[in-house]
């Protein structure tokens, strides 16, 4: 089956001045498969937002291509109803998605806005019963609908982020640290209602986030970032029982455990990353599994 | 005195529109010396304000309503701004979860460091200098002669924590509070950050109050855990006391939403519902309204500390002789093999 998207070869870089150039993304391959949970992790400013901005067109990519169900929206000739279809179908959940909701607007409002511009319904009723349905999946009452964002708490109005970004039924979602400013006990809330829209929708995930225990419980597959380059992809239970680059291995040996006895007595791997070059080739070393062979 | 601070039923409550909202509630609590004291909650619990209270950093609209705060034997509840001023940075420092709350982003780093000595030193600008390349040079900051001339801009967010920490132990403060200093750092960063406090706290036998949402960091980090809901101390123990038998259905809670101890693919369970908002609390258990072993008692009746151990301690009505016995739902058990859904 054609995965739901295809990332090959992706550079984004910035240019800055004649001086500078910043490789935000260098030469990025991956895909992502139906109904999949795929897991970006890396430092801050190693290029997982830039990622997911590139793959939803927000800006035009250095080279590369991208496609999405199988048909390339990443070029200068990408025919207005494929460029149509990638709009409706992907749709992204920020870290301040809740903050960023429009505070004039009423809930039922927020919710329905990405539908009228799709203009998915006709029907006024038709658009109403999505939006109690929607409100439902994402752990709201009809009580919500009819108030304003600052009426809200902050888990509830991610919640509503939410919503309003699988009103329209995507395919792909891309969940760029949507949970990071969270409760616990909130984010053990969304990500169990993301497990649910995967499992019971057959969603697709992007899961980006800088809490490795969450990826590691959330994804299927997990992809490492450095400074711009993948060093690392595999599936979970292989990256976690095998990490081979060493900057994997430092990221995953410091993640904390709630675990006292053996947080105390484990020993971490460092890792300096002033040491990265980035050159190399990324090399599948077991089925499925990349790891970037550095010069 | 083996105590560096203690708060004797602490109440500290603000005005707001809608009413006087009691932000920590009756609170008394030691802190030992040279030890690390993890505070843990979801936000809105009352971490920071009683932080502040010791700081004597409340925000306007807040009062002290009673009890007493203790620190290093003086009682301070009602120092004025100018006796704090005496002891804030010297005897008692903070840091935060954004350096730049902290630093200036206008004037370098050494300049700022030395200026945070000289407030509670008397010794010459020369000196000062040199102590402050020293404290660069103990908080992990590499070439410090050359970095001491840099602004802020110039350093990465695990860098500028580090100064924000250097500054704070500018004067060898006996207790540093620690409000979730590491949150916004990467794990890798986060890790260095830790053990730099633990070998700070070794060598400077400083105490710590670390406030942390992150139950993997307080076991990296803690002596002892302070569990707090709605204002209150509901458990309080060893590291080991609190994780490995744990007996408030609120730590119970906090522990299941952790995805390290799910298998994946499993489900977290989380705690429904959300925290209290503080205004004119009924007189029972706060919690028994999301608590799904609440028994008729938690509505009627606040529950007192019950004694565990010498040291572990719990205000929940499941420890009362006449209530039902209830399993603990979360496995972490001392000493088991690595647990399988763990890192
Ligand atoms: N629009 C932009 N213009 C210039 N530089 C950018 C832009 N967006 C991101 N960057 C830079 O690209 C790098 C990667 O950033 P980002 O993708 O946000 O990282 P992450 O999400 O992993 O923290 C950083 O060095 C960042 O400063
Ligand atoms: N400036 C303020 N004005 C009014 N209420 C406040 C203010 N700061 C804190 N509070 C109240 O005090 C409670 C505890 O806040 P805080 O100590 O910041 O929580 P935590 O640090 O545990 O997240 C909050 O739930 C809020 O109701
Ligand atoms: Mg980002
Ligand atoms: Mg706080």
């Amino acid at each position: 089956m054609t995965p739901i998207l295809d990332v090959r070869n992706l550079k984004q870089h910035f240019v800055i001045n004649r001086n500078l150039t910043i490789p935000a993304v260098d030469d990025v391959t991956f895909s992502v498969e139906r109904g999949e949970v795929f897991g970006i992790v890396g430092e801050t400013g190693s290029g997982k937002s830039t990622i997911a901005r590139s793959v939803l067109g927000i800006y035009p990519i250095t080279s590369g291509e991208i496609y999405f169900k199988g048909n390339e929206i990443s070029g200068k000739n990408v025919s207005k109803d494929i460029r149509k279809d990638a709009a409706c179908n992907m749709q992204i959940i920020f870290q301040d998605s809740a903050a960023a909701l429009n505070p004039s607007m009423r809930v039922e409002k927020i919710i329905a806005e990405p539908m009228e511009i799709q203009k998915v319904y006709q029907n006024k009723d038709e658009m109403e019963a999505r939006i109690s349905e929607v409100l439902k999946q994402v752990g709201l009452s009809e009580l919500h609908r009819k108030k304003y964002p600052s009426e809200l708490s902050g888990g509830m109005r991610q919640r509503v982020a939410i919503a309003r970004s699988i009103a329209i039924n995507p395919d792909l979602i891309i969940a760029d640290e949507p949970i990071a400013s969270l409760d616990v006990s909130i984010q053990a809330q969304i990500v169990t209602l993301f497990q649910h829209l995967q499992k019971e929708h057959n969603f697709s995930f992007i899961f980006i986030a800088h809490d490795l225990s969450m990826v590691k419980f959330l994804s299927d597959r997990i992809l490492v970032m450095l400074k711009g380059k993948a060093v690392e992809l595999g599936r979970t239970e292989e990256l976690f029982a095998n990490p081979i680059h060493p900057y994997t291995k430092a990221l995953l040996s410091s993640a904390p455990v709630p675990d006292p006895d053996y947080e105390k007595s484990r020993v971490r791997d460092e890792y300096d990353t002033s040491k990265f070059t980035g050159r190399g080739v990324f090399t599948e070393v077991s089925p499925g599994h990349y790891v970037l062979v550095e010069e | 005195m083996d105590n560096v601070l203690e708060l004797r039923n602490l109440s500290i409550s603000f005005t707001s529109p809608e009413g006087t909202i009691n932000a920590v509630r009756d609170v008394t609590l030691d802190v030992h010396k040279g030890e690390v004291l993890a505070v843990v909650g979801e936000s809105g619990c009352g971490k920071t304000v009683m932080c502040q209270s010791v700081m004597k950093l409340l925000p306007k609209n807040s009062k002290i309503d009673r009890g007493e705060i203790i620190l290093d034997g003086t009682d301070i509840t009602n120092y004025s701004e100018r006796n704090m001023r005496k002891i804030r940075g010297k005897d008692v420092s903070m840091i935060f979860q954004d350096p730049m709350t902290t630093l200036n982003p206008t004037i370098p780093i050494g300049k700022q460091i030395t200026e945070a000595i000289l407030v509670h030193n008397k010794i010459s600008r020369e000196d000062a200098k040199k102590r402050a390349i020293e404290l660069l040079d103990l908080i992990g900051i590499d070439d410090p002669v050359h970095r001491f001339n840099l602004q802020p801009h110039f350093f990465s967010g695990g860098m500028r924590q580090r100064c924000v920490l250097a500054i704070a132990l500018a004067s060898n403060p006996k207790l540093l509070f620690a409000d979730e200093p590491t949150t916004a750092l990467d794990v890798t960063v986060q890790a260095k950050i830790l053990d730099l406090l633990l070998e700070v706290r070794d060598k400077l036998g400083l105490s710590i109050v670390f406030v942390s949402h992150d139950l993997g960091v307080v076991s990296r980090i803690a002596d002892r855990v302070a569990v707090m809901y709605a204002g209150k101390i509901v458990e309080i123990g060893t590291v080991d006391e609190v994780f490995y038998d744990p007996r408030h259905p609120y730590t119970w809670g906090l522990m299941s939403s952790h995805p390290s101890l799910v298998k994946r693919g499993g489900e977290l369970k989380s705690i429904p519902g959300m925290p209290p908002v503080l205004i004119n609390p009924p007189d029972c258990d706060m919690f028994a309204f999301r608590n799904k072993y609440a028994m008729k008692a938690d509505f009627e009746q606040m529950p007192p500390m019950f004694k565990i151990s010498d040291t572990h301690y719990a205000a929940t009505w499941l420890l009362d002789s006449r209530a039902p016995k209830v399993e603990c739902p979360v496995s972490l058990r001392k000493n088991d093999d690595v647990m399988e859904g763990c890192l």
